[in-house]
């Protein structure tokens, strides 16, 4: 990739990986070293996207991967992976108001193959078979996902009562 | 309320620092070395290591990716020779694969004590070949 396509993708992507990211470890620090793992593949891959669309989905799943990687090495468990991770400290995030944090907090609460899912279909607007592609699952099992993930965050923010 | 509307408006709050974009716009000029990342709480040194790892077929980024490759590893602290899974996980030091495919395996240690001195790494003797070791402490990079 040319030094100019590549920062121009950092402008344009670096949220989206970084939300992603965010979504998978649930602290900064992670999140900010995975991003950059995906940017260097990134930086590294010889192959040409056919769009940006095509690029966009491609460093959501290598962010995908990447986080899949972290979180299965057995010292990321016991090194890491601590039981306040997901706070909105561990985030580095604020809100202006108590029904974003809020929000916020149920949706890091949930499992990390539903949060991901969730972000996808709820930010990035992606629809079911488009993950399921993106994420190399079965249509029904996103539907499954998204359905089982709604059910926690209903629970989770019923004093809101979303509309789903 | 919608949540669709209120999910959009609350992580559209997140952003990738500045600092962190110009780190990655930064990695045009670092190919060839070790990528720099964030320090990290109790990261002080991080060891890269390059090395082709001849083992059998693909090694994929999987766990069991890492079990295998961690497997080849001799660590050696202050000259006496530790079991690197062990003192890994002892220590509570996370390895992160940043590359694997059929032809080379590279990950990164993280979380090494502040203190130690005298890291060596050697790869067994039943691989075929060994490229490089990378040693990178905070977020400078110096290539061995």
């Amino acid at each position: 990739m040319s030094d100019e396509a590549f920062t121009q993708a950092v402008r344009e992507y670096s949220d989206t990986v970084y939300r992603v990211c965010l979504h998978i470890c649930r602290n900064r620090s992670d999140a900010e070293d995975l991003t950059q793992n995906v940017f260097l593949k990134l930086y590294r891959h010889a192959d040409t996207f056919r769009d940006e669309e095509h690029l966009k989905s491609w460093l959501i799943r290598v962010a995908v991967n990447e986080g899949k990687s972290h979180m299965t090495s057995p010292w990321y468990r016991r090194a890491s992976c601590s039981i306040d991770d997901g706070s909105l400290e561990d985030a580095g995030v604020t809100f202006p108001s108590t029904e974003q944090s809020e929000l916020f907090l149920a949706v890091m609460a949930l499992p990390p193959k539903y949060r991901v899912v969730v972000h996808l279909y709820y930010y990035e607007d992606y629809t079911v078979g488009e993950i399921a592609a993106m994420l190399d699952l079965k249509e029904t099992t996103v539907q499954t996902q998204l359905m089982r993930a709604r059910k926690q965050l209903k629970t989770l923010l019923s004093e809101a009562d979303y509309e789903f | 309320m919608n949540f669709k509307e209120e999910y959009r408006s609350t992580f559209s709050q997140i952003h990738a620092s500045e600092a962190l974009q110009q780190k990655m716009m930064e990695a045009t000029e670092m190919e060839g070395k070790t990528m720099s990342l964030t320090k990290r709480k109790k990261i002080i040194i991080s060891i890269l290591i390059a090395a082709a790892l001849v083992v059998g077929s693909a090694i994929a980024v999987s766990a069991g990716a890492l079990n295998q490759a961690v497997e080849h590893i001799k660590l050696f602290i202050n000259g006496e020779e530790v079991s690197a899974s062990d003192y890994l996980s002892e220590n509570g030091i996370e390895l992160i694969v940043e590359k694997a495919d059929e032809e080379a395996c590279q990950f990164e240690l993280r979380g090494l004590p502040e203190d130690l001195e005298g890291v060596e790494i050697e790869i067994q003797e039943d691989d075929e070949q060994s490229i490089s070791v990378a040693i990178t402490e905070g977020d400078d990079e110096k290539i061995g």
